[in-house]
C-alpha cells in the first residue's frame, strides 16, 4: 500500500532526526546499519499513522511512537538478543562468565594477564563504587557511563553545582580508594 | 574528574553491560522527553547508571528530542486542528468580555443606578422616621439627620420619635 503525501510529507521533518540519532547509537554488536534502521523505524511510523487516525497529528503522541520504535529497532538488533532476557540466566551466569573470559582471551591481542588485571580493576571499582553513599553513586555511575554534568543533572532534576559537587566528591572518593589498594 | 572518567569509563562499561530487566522503550522515552513521574525517573536513572545499553538508548533518545519535537510541532502546524498560539489569550478576552456584557445588562434591568441614589435613600430613611418628613429637602432631612435640629435648639430624639 503507498504510504501517502500526507505520510510522506510527515515523515520527511522526521527522518532527517532519526536518522541523525540512530547514527550516534556506539553499541558494538549492532548488526544493521542505520539506514536500516530508519526503515524499521519508518515502517512502524507508518503502521501507526495508517491505524489510528484520530491521533495521527498530536504530536506528543507522534514523539513517543518515534522514540518506541527507535528504541525497539536498536534492542532487536543488538548482537545480544537476550538483553532483556539475561536475569532470568543468573543460575549459570558464573559459567558464563568464565566461558565469555576464554573466549574474549583467545580473542584479545593484550593477552591474559592485562585481561585479569581489567577483571580484577573492574571488581575493585564495582566494590568501590558500592561504599559510596547512594546520590554520589548514581552520579559517579552516571558519569563514568559517559554522561556529563549538565546531563546528570537533567537525570536528577537538579541544578549544574549540585550534580557537580556530587560527581566530584564520588570521583575523589573513587580516586582515593583506586589508590588505596593498588 | 575527566581523566578519571577516561581512565575507568570502558571499563565500567565493560562491567555495566549486564542489567536485569530493562525498562520499556517507553518509559525511557518518557524519561528523554522529561514526563516521567519522580518515582519513575529515579528508578530509571538507578537503572541508566548500572546499564550501558539502556545508556546508549537514552543517549540517542536525547539526542532526537529537541529535533523530533521541532519538526512534529512545526509538521502539526494550525491546520491539525491544535490550538494556535493566539487562542489561549483570545478566549480569556472573550469571556472577559462576556462577563463586563452581562453585568452591565444586570444593572440596566434592575435600574440598579436609581436604587443607590441619595434622593430614594433619604426618603425612605425620612418615611420610617417621620411621616411629615416627606416634604422636606434633601438638604433640610440630612441637617435633621445629621445636627441641624441641635443648631435649632430642639432636642434631638423628640423630633426623632415624635414625642
Amino acid at each position: 500500500m503507498s504510504p501517502g503525501p500526507e505520510f510522506d510529507e510527515l515523515w520527511r521533518t522526521l527522518a532527517p532526526h532519526v536518522r541523525a540519532a540512530v547514527s550516534r547509537h556506539r553499541s558494538r554488536d549492532l548488526a544493521l546499519g542505520a539506514d536500516d534502521l530508519v526503515q524499521e523505524v519508518r515502517i512502524r511510523v507508518w503502521n501507526v499513522f495508517t491505524g489510528d487516525r484520530n491521533s495521527r497529528l498530536k504530536p506528543s503522541y507522534y514523539y513517543k511512537v518515534v522514540n518506541s520504535a527507535i528504541i525497539d529497532a536498536l534492542r532487536s538488533h543488538r548482537g545480544t538478543l537476550a538483553h532483556s532476557v539475561r536475569a532470568e540466566t543468573s543460575a549459570g551466569e558464573a559459567e558464563e562468565n568464565e566461558v565469555a573470559l576464554v573466549e574474549q582471551i583467545g580473542n584479545d591481542d593484550r593477552g591474559p594477564d592485562a585481561l585479569f588485571a581489567e577483571q580484577e580493576q573492574r571488581a575493585r571499582l564495582l566494590a568501590a563504587i558500592e561504599r559510596l553513599p547512594a546520590d554520589r553513586r548514581r552520579a559517579v555511575t552516571l558519569f563514568l557511563q559517559g554522561f556529563t554534568v549538565p546531563e546528570i543533572a537533567e537525570f536528577f532534576g537538579c541544578d549544574r553545582n549540585r550534580a557537580h559537587n556530587l560527581t566530584y566528591r564520588g570521583v575523589r572518593a573513587l580516586k582515593e580508594w583506586m589508590s588505596e589498594e593498588t | 574528574m575527566k581523566d578519571f572518567q577516561q581512565r575507568y569509563s570502558a571499563v565500567f562499561r565493560r562491567a555495566a553491560r549486564k542489567a536485569d530487566h530493562c525498562p520499556s522503550g517507553d518509559s525511557l522515552a518518557m524519561l528523554a522527553a522529561g514526563r516521567a513521574w519522580p518515582w519513575q525517573r529515579r528508578r530509571l536513572v538507578d537503572h541508566i547508571g548500572r546499564c550501558g545499553d539502556c545508556a546508549d538508548d537514552y543517549r540517542v533518545l536525547a539526542a532526537a528530542r529537541s529535533g523530533l519535537l521541532d519538526a512534529l510541532e512545526a509538521h502539526a502546524g494550525p491546520a491539525s486542528g491544535h490550538a494556535p498560539a493566539w487562542l489561549p489569550s483570545g478566549l480569556a478576552a472573550a469571556a472577559l468580555a462576556g462577563v463586563t456584557a452581562l453585568g452591565i445588562a444586570v444593572l440596566v434591568e434592575t435600574g440598579a443606578p436609581d436604587s443607590w441614589s441619595v434622593s430614594d435613600t433619604v426618603a425612605i430613611s425620612d418615611a420610617e422616621r417621620s411621616p411629615g418628613g416627606r416634604g422636606q429637602s434633601e438638604d433640610t432631612l440630612f441637617k435633621s439627620d445629621f445636627g441641624a435640629s441641635e443648631a435649632a435648639d430642639v432636642p434631638l430624639f423628640r423630633d426623632d420619635f415624635g414625642s
